[in-house]
């Protein structure tokens, strides 16, 4: 099946197999987010300014790129909160169960203000990089269910896959989020698009 | 004897040797008078099949009618707007149509304006060569223009004057020419009565010629000062370009606020235009409150490994 026909499946983060959309546990692995923070305890959730960096690859200067980058990227956006994380994974840790860890788990600060309570974190996206295993993926927040495309979320994060394949992991995140940006705009349009349709059948009724 | 005669003359007539054949009516017309027609038609005792379908007539193209008195003031009187002067309807609109739109647009490329008036077929004027130039001297009154007495069915019949504003009347062989040459090439391009609106238009197309060789530019070179090699200085392009920009200015100035219209929303869109995510309640899953998806990921260990291959892979584990 070509993945543009396939819209971002709701899978189980650590078994990566399909679970209803309202599964409290996934039926598969028994997974659920309670019992994944075992597996990601100790790791520092606190992300300022949209950018986390547990795996330690930013200095000063590339960190206030990485800022305005993320900054860019939401300007046009409300209630949408864009993120980017380094991390180094251990063997037993998956990208997935850590964008999904982090998306419900992590501290968000805008400047020195706690943003969690503030921000809607449903409305977030997380570009999680594995510098060890070197892996990148995305993270969507649950505002983004039925709007988003595998294929165009993979579309994105090959836009940087020159640069990270050269160890440039900085410019290759900020070609992903420019990227990004126009994704979010579609996946912003069709969640519009869908919420008119569905007011209208509210008022029908 | 004499029915015999009648006979022939019938005959005769009804051959197309005193009759014409119309491609415009497709009926029989006579030249020799209603009057005697009929005379003649009455004396004789002619059997029912010779009546069917036939129908007399009197046919004016071909009476040679003077043209004098009020129909003469009607070809010198006023200019006509168009530029066709047709008092006698000779032409029906269709044509009347064509060939006004065919001066129109000869109009709006010459200096020298055309102007057409239709006589029919052997018609004549009562006036003198002399008469007729003081007449349209009168009617012009030093205008540049091109006048044309066209006698409808016999494009070679047809006659006119060149005037020039200072010059008055143009004589000469290349005058001569134009009219002759233009109505030679309508009579051999066509027949009938499209013979008119050919000639018209090769007319048009001949006289620009003429045009040329008579009529100096009126946007002549203009003696620019030169350099050492003798070559002009470049100021003169600048004046004319300032020249087109004002000729063109409206079209400029909305081609101007297009552009404008389009770059901003160009800009709205990509820059400034707000895009709000809709909020509200949806379902939670694996006691995540904000967000349980997973998506593809993509892999950057090793360059042998293409983005082609992972995107298979993705496809292959959708299926």
């Amino acid at each position: 099946m070509n993945l543009w026909f396939v819209w971002l499946e709701m899978k189980c983060p650590e078994c990566l197999e399909r679970i209803h959309d309202h599964a409290e546990e996934c039926p598969h692995c028994g997974m659920t987010l309670e019992r994944l923070s075992s597996a990601y305890e100790g790791l520092e959730l606190e992300v300022h300014d949209g950018v986390h960096d547990v795996a330690g690859v930013l200095k000063l200067e590339t960190r206030k790129q990485m800022r305005a980058a993320v900054k860019a990227c939401e300007k046009q956006f409300e209630g949408v909160s864009v993120a980017v994380s380094f991390v180094a994974l251990r063997n037993e840790q998956t990208l997935e169960a850590y964008g999904f860890y982090l998306m419900n788990l992590g501290e968000f600060f805008r400047g020195s203000v706690w943003q969690t309570e503030m921000v809607d974190g449903r409305g977030r996206v997380i570009l999680v990089v594995d510098v060890e295993g070197k892996r990148v993926g995305l993270s969507y927040g649950y505002y983004f269910d039925g709007h988003v495309r595998e294929k165009e979320n993979f579309d994105v994060l090959s836009a940087g896959h020159a640069s990270l394949l050269e160890g440039e992991m900085v410019t290759g995140c900020e070609q992903i989020l420019i990227s990004l940006k126009g994704l979010l705009k579609k996946a912003v349009t069709r969640a519009n698009a869908a919420n008119a349709v569905k007011t209208k059948k509210g008022v029908k009724r | 004897m004499k029915r015999l005669v009648i006979y022939f003359f019938l005959w005769w007539c009804f051959s197309g040797s005193a009759f014409s054949q119309s491609a415009r009516s497709g009926e029989m017309h006579g030249s020799q008078g209603l009057a005697v027609t009929e005379e003649i038609l009455t004396e004789l005792d002619l059997p029912d099949w010779c009546w069917a379908g036939a129908h007399i007539y009197e046919e004016v193209e071909r009476n040679f009618r003077l043209v004098d008195g009020e129909l003469l003031d009607t070809y010198f009187g006023k200019l006509p707007a168009s530029g066709l002067n047709d008092p006698q309807h000779i032409l029906d609109d269709e044509q009347r149509q064509v060939i006004e739109e065919l001066i129109a647009a000869h109009d709006m490329k010459s200096a020298l304006p055309l102007y057409v008036n239709v006589l029919a077929h052997g018609q004549k004027m009562a006036l003198s060569e002399d008469d007729v130039k003081s007449k349209l001297s009168g009617m012009f009154k030093e205008k540049n223009a091109m006048v044309i007495f066209y006698y409808y069915g016999y494009s070679r019949g047809v006659n006119g004057y060149v005037m020039l504003d200072e010059q008055g009347f143009i004589e000469g062989w290349e005058v001569d020419e134009l009219f002759l040459k233009s109505a030679r090439d309508a009579s051999l391009q066509v027949g009938g009565d499209a013979q008119m609106e050919s000639f018209v238009r090769e007319f048009s197309k001949r006289s620009f010629w003429l045009e040329q060789k008579l009529i100096t530019p009126v946007r002549a070179e203009k003696n620019l000062p030169t350099n050492e090699h003798g070559k002009s200085n470049s100021s003169g392009s600048w004046d004319d370009f300032m020249e087109t920009v004002r000729s063109h200015s409206l079209t400029l100035v909305l081609a101007f606020w297009a552009l404008a219209a389009g770059a901003w929303y160009f800009l709205w869109s990509r820059k400034w235009r707000k895009f709000i995510l809709p909020q509200g309640e949806v379902p939670t899953r694996l006691g995540a409150d904000n967000g349980a998806n997973v998506s593809h990921t993509i892999e950057f260990s090793d360059a042998t490994v293409s983005l082609t291959d992972q995107y298979e892979k993705a496809q292959s584990r959708e299926l």
